[in-house]
């Protein structure tokens, strides 16, 4: 077995000689972080005041168990709950890389070369209590580079909550381990201040009947890289992405899907929902594999988006590859404005034009927020999102 | 007395093109005029116009709502004014539920008027209540709005928008059709529990069925962007066997 160490360092030349991605690589065509990012990064000491840690995001769940990392570093951890245990990832070298494909893979290798802290979370039963992962960089000097390993044993489940907030850098790996029959309910909420950096990348793997439900929310950032990769092992597994996007100013975000089907009687849905304004640019790259033996397997892909400015930019690119005939795949994929005659419509009955504006947007996002019904506390993450929304939009309109 | 809605010689073009052409009527207070019309005529442009639609250009004439030009007024201060109209084609709003839309509305539309707003417990009795005498269950409520209502749900719950927002002048723009004969009897006992002294109500239809439940005080036969004929409920009688052949002449002429 390779050491931790061993692969740290590996990482650590091969970041150095090729750096970030640029737009020559296909998957990095329409955000290029050669030309966003710096080649190199200073660790820095952790200086906490008390009010930092007050002014971070948080999802407002009472009883909810915390975990917060503060520039990259976990603060303190909380006395955890009967199944939930916590150990450092450097004690798992076996759990770094997934195959020979992660070394070249820049998301990983920049993860690896500069890493801060790296943590394995095992899910042994049933937790009830929502967990609660705030990510939060006290200012744009600063940068996290974090991984979590979540595993849940068979028939285990958890709703994590993460957030994401402050300044400067932010590289998260998190990579999902999930035995037959378990459930994983994933809120990820971005709202970053606008020069924000966050590449959040997510690695699903699937056994029986695992059940993967992920719901992103992102309402600002500089710029954003949300990119979830699953794999579905076994029969029955399932994955639900569902992604709502809120851009303004001169933000750019990527939504990057990769679901593989390599086993039959699997199944994913994928919703994306994006809202762009004044120069913002979003992207959805939505790929699906489904392999010549995942016969039966069900997936389909969304992505719509509401451009609040003409100036505003969508990109879309779908991807299915398909070699499996007995299947049930599509992708649909819409690009509009704000529907004037509904506009006009809500105005009638007295509604004012912002207020009906807003209403529409809410509307359009809703069915993602809609989502978060089955989550532990999904009513309070419900209202408590709509009133994020409805302040982007008015600081929006 | 000065009228509740009156509308002098009003030119409306759209898209460059004259649909209402010297349009003129008044409707006092207490009062239920029906326009009938062949199809083209310009009765939906006419109802689009008083609720202050984008892209209906007022050329020439004027609107004034108890005595208040509405032009230049933007839609929700013409609702705010106690303005309403009941849309032809009532428009589907996913993700926003029925509830939250009444409820906005009701209290945007109080806001505007300087009354206070109505507290989540009592709008929904207040709600409920009206809903009932519609025969619109709670599950409407709770959907998105319009979203997947057959016709007739939709046509009902314009009725519904319009018994809680106790408008002074209300338009109703072809509110019958699509209804079954049920349905056209609850909308017409919605419509005439809403008859009062101080309300007029502009009543859009193709149809005397409509009339026989919701008796208007007058009828008026718009053809060519203009009213051609005004007379009593009779009219209706008579165009339902005639047809608008007379009219149409005239104005071509
Ligand atoms: N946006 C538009 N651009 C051009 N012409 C229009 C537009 N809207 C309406 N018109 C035209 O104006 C005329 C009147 O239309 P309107 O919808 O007012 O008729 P109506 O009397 O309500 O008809 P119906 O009985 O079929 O509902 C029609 O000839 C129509 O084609
Ligand atoms: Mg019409």
């Amino acid at each position: 077995m390779t050491s931790f160490n061993h692969m740290q360092q590996e990482a650590k030349e091969i970041f150095a000689a090729n750096g970030w991605p640029n737009k020559r690589n296909e998957d990095w065509h329409y955000t290029d972080l050669s030309a966003r990012l710096p080649s190199s990064f200073q660790n820095q000491s952790l200086e906490l005041s008390e009010d930092v840690r007050l002014d971070k995001l948080t999802c407002d769940i009472e009883d909810a168990l915390q975990l917060d990392f503060i520039n990259g570093l976990l603060t303190e951890v909380e006395e955890l709950p009967d199944g939930l245990e916590i150990s450092a990832l450097i004690d798992h070298p076996e759990l770094v890389q997934q195959s020979d494909e992660d070394v070249t893979d820049p998301l990983l290798y920049a993860n690896l070369a500069h890493l801060e802290t790296g943590i394995v979370i095992d899910v042994s039963q049933v937790i009830e209590e929502p967990m609660e992962i705030h990510f939060h960089n006290t200012s744009s000097e600063e940068a996290s580079f974090v991984r979590i390993v979540f595993r849940l044993a068979e028939g285990a489940s958890l709703t994590l909550l993460e957030s994401h907030s402050g300044w400067g850098h932010t590289q998260l790996v998190s990579d999902v381990y999930q035995h037959e029959d378990s459930m994983l309910r994933h809120l990820r909420l971005h709202q970053a201040e606008d020069t924000q950096v966050s590449l959040l990348l997510n690695r699903v793997s699937l056994d029986a009947r695992a059940q993967y439900h992920n719901v992103a929310i992102s309402l600002s950032g500089g710029l954003g890289r949300l990119e979830t990769r699953v794999t579905f092992n076994a029969p029955g597994s399932h994955a639900g992405l569902a992604t709502a996007l809120l851009s303004r100013g001169k933000q750019h975000i990527d939504i990057t899907t990769r679901l593989n089907h390599l086993s039959a009687d699997t199944t994913s849905d994928t919703v994306a929902r994006t809202i762009l304004d004044d120069e913002a640019c979003g992207i959805f790259q939505g790929k699906v594999i489904v392999h010549q033996d995942a016969q039966r397997v069900e997936a389909t892909q969304k992505s719509d988006a509401l451009m609040l400015s003409a100036d505003a930019m969508m990109n879309v690119k779908p991807e299915l590859e398909i070699y499996a005939d007995d299947v049930a795949c599509a992708h649909g994929s819409a690009i509009g404005e704000i529907d004037h005659e509904a506009l006009f419509f809500l105005r009638s009955r007295g509604i004012g034009e912002e207020a009906a504006r807003i209403m529409l947007v809410e509307g359009f996002v809703s069915e993602i927020l809609g989502r978060l019904d089955d989550f532990a506390a999904g009513a309070v993450l419900q209202e408590n999102l709509l009133k994020r929304v409805a302040t982007f939009l008015k600081k929006s309109a | 007395m000065s009228a509740l809605l009156e509308i002098k010689n009003l030119h409306v073009s759209v898209a460059d093109t004259e649909i209402l052409k010297g349009l003129s009527l008044s409707v006092s207070a207490g009062e239920v005029h029906a326009i009938m019309g062949p199809n083209g005529s310009g009765k939906s442009t006419l109802s689009y116009v008083l609720a202050g639609r984008d892209g209906y250009e007022i050329t020439n004439g004027d609107i004034l709502l108890n005595g208040v030009s509405l032009k230049g007024m933007n839609p929700e201060d013409r609702a705010i004014a106690g303005l309403f109209l009941a849309f032809q084609y009532p428009l589907e709003i996913p993700g926003v539920t029925n509830m939250t839309f009444l409820k906005t509305s009701v209290n945007a539309v109080r806001r505007g008027r300087g009354e206070e707003e109505m507290d989540a417990a009592s709008f929904l009795r207040f709600v409920r209540e009206k809903a009932k005498a519609l025969r619109l269950d709670d599950d409407m409520l709770k959907r998105p709005l319009n979203v997947g209502f057959s016709g007739g749900e939709k046509k009902r719950n314009e009725i519904l928008q319009m018994s809680v927002l106790e408008p002074l002048m209300a338009i109703l723009d072809e509110t019958d059709s699509g209804l079954d004969i049920d349905a056209l009897k609850t909308v017409a006992e919605g419509v005439n529990a809403l008859r009062d002294t101080q309300r007029g109500m502009l009543v859009i239809t193709h149809y005397q069925r409509l009339l026989d439940y919701i008796k208007p005080d007058i009828v008026h036969i718009l053809a060519g962007g203009q009213i051609v004929k005004t007379g009593s409920a009779e009219l209706a009688l008579e165009l339902e066997k005639s047809g608008y052949a007379d009219y149409v002449g005239e104005v071509v002429a």
